[in-house]
């Protein structure tokens, strides 16, 4: 009885320690005011076979109030049109009210948001979330610092 | 020759109390409370599902999306405990701690037991509340340096170090020296639970002069037989079940692990609300009164239990409560690039650190100033501790007010968002579940300063008001002057708390800057 206790405490200790935060290259935010991270694959059957990219980033300098967040979305260098995205802004702290937006195509890969803006200065991360013409979904993130007025 | 005592003198009064103790009503008289209250697994009806809440916060800390407004562990323990708990304590008193799950961990303690020669005594340096509250500003501190706030995985790391340090610590030392001397969640609990409109009395002092055994203290065994069979814990009064009155079941019934000796008791200091001693108490004569809060503030109850550190740990918290508000609004960033500047550096801790010692520095002079000129004032030529002792309460009153404004404001903002947290957290585990990221606030955000401001000042008329009891209490008709040099105090950390609740906020990552 003692020694399974002390396995399933030290197979605990070793899953736990082996845990770590999420990687910056896997949804993490790159520390930039307009990030250009990789897009983040939820569900995409062939997504190794293809090349495809998205971006969002702050049209303009970042300030309390209304604001542009552009998203680009690329399929093998050329732009993606009617993609349904979402823009989300999340602050560090959790319970901060987030911010949702709609995006309307610009052009053919890209997408300005509809009724986003900042609702207190500091540090925001930025969440397009992507749903494909194909159905299959994506996000990705960019960091934004907004000062205070 | 006796002489006979006159006829009025030979009735004695029905109650004596040992000490003074809330005479309110009884929570327990309510229909069915008092029978589950001393049921003997009641405390696990509200233990396991915080259990399981602390496991899902720790799995989903550690593999989660590491983004804190959409983990169930920074979202949990950020928000929705921190504001649950000072709602309790307003409103009912230290629930979190009647249901922690920390003490689940003594099935585990039990067997490390087995592994060591005895228990050890907790070190006689460390039993005042001075280490705890060293361990306090330990957490603020690392709070802000760590930014545990945005961080589930090193939140999950924080609750996995606390059931960590509560199975190392009860399995070494005796049950309730966690609790007592060093969980800093506890003792924050248990300097703001003498806010609470409740407290543990004893329904009739006469039947505790009377116990033999103060089982309520000392636990005790029952069985249904008139000796102790073999088994039972030798070192437990054994009180047979025919002379427990309504009694509630056999078996083994702890007392209290804190050592609150229930007629004694004038505070809710030390007491976890685990309500051992309702339990083993085999007269059934423990009580859970309702009492105006800030009664203790007004009896000098911690005394008994450490006296200066005590205090000292609740003007601290007070403090620290405005400086960890302060934290999240613009001037705090300003001061810092400030301070920065001044000194040459771009050291997050060394900033820090300065913040934190001006800041506690600031409170106690603050408090010990006002203190000593209102001692002064009354003509009583004794020292700066004694004054400190005397108001030091009403400090621990203006410190809830803030602390109880600042986490529910936080709560208020987001607390519906747990739905979409735990949403994701399933569906990221295979549930077909699509979570709606827009349930986030409770109440519109227009009414958030209405709500914390009001919150803020009733706390700060209430320590207005304990000001003013302390000092005609001690000093007499001189009291109408001896009040005003801490009503001056009252009315200025009243007007900083609403100054920071007004501030636009600013959340960062870091003193200087992003988090990222």
């Amino acid at each position: 009885m003692d020694l399974r206790f002390l396995l399933v405490a030290v197979a605990t200790g070793m899953l736990l320690f082996g845990c770590g935060p999420e990687r910056a290259d896997e949804s993490g935010p790159t520390g930039t005011m307009a990030g250009d991270t990789p897009s983040v694959q939820a569900e995409a059957p062939d997504a190794d076979a293809r090349a495809s990219r998205a971006r969002v980033e702050l049209q303009g300098e970042p300030e309390i109030g209304p604001a542009a967040v552009l998203v680009y979305v690329l399929d093998e260098g050329e732009g993606v049109s009617g993609a349904e995205i979402e823009v989300r802004g999340d602050m560090t702290h959790a319970g901060m009210t987030p911010v949702i937006a709609p995006t309307v195509e610009v052009e053919p890969g890209l997408y300005q948001t509809e009724g986003f803006r900042f609702t207190m200065a500091g540090d925001w991360i930025l969440t397009a979330e992507i749903v494909m013409p194909d159905g299959t979904t994506s996000a990705t993130q960019a960091v934004v610092t907004v000062p205070a007025d | 020759m006796r002489r006979a005592l006159s006829p009025a003198r030979t009735e004695l009064p029905t109650y004596r109390p040992i000490v003074e103790q809330p005479r309110g009503f009884d929570l327990l008289r309510l229909p069915g409370l008092r029978r589950f209250v001393r049921w003997k697994y009641a405390r696990l009806v509200f233990q396991i599902p915080l259990l399981l809440l602390a496991i899902f916060a720790i799995v989903d800390g550690f593999t989660g999306r590491q983004l804190a407004p959409r983990n169930v562990a920074t979202t949990s323990v950020w928000l929705h405990y921190r504001g649950l708990v000072v709602i309790a304590l307003a409103l009912v008193g230290n629930a979190f701690c009647a249901a922690c799950p920390l003490m689940l961990t003594r099935g585990a303690t039990r067997r490390i037991e087995r592994w060591l020669p005895r228990k050890f005594a907790w070190p006689s340096a460390l039993k005042s509340k001075v280490f705890v509250t060293v361990l306090l500003v330990v957490y603020f501190f690392a709070y802000e340096y760590f930014g545990l706030w945005a961080s589930p995985w090193l939140t999950a790391w924080l609750i996995v170090g606390y059931f960590g340090a509560a199975l190392a610590i009860d399995a070494l030392f005796s049950a309730g020296t966690f609790c007592r001397y060093v969980c800093p969640l506890g003792n924050f609990n248990f300097t703001f639970a003498s806010a609470s409109p409740t407290q543990v009395t004893a329904v009739d002092h006469d039947v505790c002069r009377s116990c033999e055994h103060k089982p309520c203290l000392h636990g005790r065994t029952t069985y249904d037989s008139p000796t102790p069979p073999a088994g039972a814990d030798p070192g437990l009064a054994f009180i047979p079940l025919a002379a427990v009155t309504r009694p509630n079941g056999q078996g083994r019934f702890p007392g209290c692990e804190t050592d609150l000796f229930v007629p004694t008791m004038q505070s809710n200091m030390d007491c976890t609300s685990c309500f051992n001693c309702v339990r083993a108490c085999p007269y059934d004569n423990v009580a859970v009164t309702v009492r105006s809060p800030g009664w203790e503030w007004l009896r000098d109850p911690w005394a008994k239990r450490g006296r200066l550190a005590v205090v000292v740990m609740g003007v601290a918290l007070a403090w620290w409560g405005l400086l960890n508000a302060v934290a999240m609004i613009g001037p705090w960033f300003q001061a810092a690039e400030w301070t920065a500047l001044a000194l040459g550096t771009r050291s997050e801790a060394l900033i820090l650190g300065i913040f934190f010692a001006a800041t506690t520095a600031l409170g106690f002079a603050a408090t010990l100033g006002a203190a000593w000129l209102g001692d002064r004032l009354g003509g009583a030529r004794t020292g700066a501790v004694t004054a400190f002792l005397r108001w030091g309460y009403v400090t621990v009153a203006l410190g809830f007010g803030f602390w109880g404004a600042h986490y529910l404001f936080h709560f208020l903002t987001g607390a519906l968002s747990i739905v979409p947290v735990f949403g994701q957290f399933f569906a990221s585990w295979g549930a077909p579940l699509d979570p709606n990221w827009r349930l986030a606030q409770f109440v519109p955000t227009r009414w958030l300063f209405p709500i914390t401001a009001a919150i803020t000042s009733a706390y700060t008329l209430l320590a207005a008001y304990t000001a003013v009891r302390i000092a005609l209490r001690d000093f007499g008709r001189r009291g109408a002057i001896v009040m005003w040099p801490m009503l001056i105090y009252v009315l200025v950390f009243g007007a900083l708390s609403l100054w920071i609740l007004g501030q636009p906020m600013e959340m960062r990552g870091t003193i200087f800057g992003p988090g990222f």
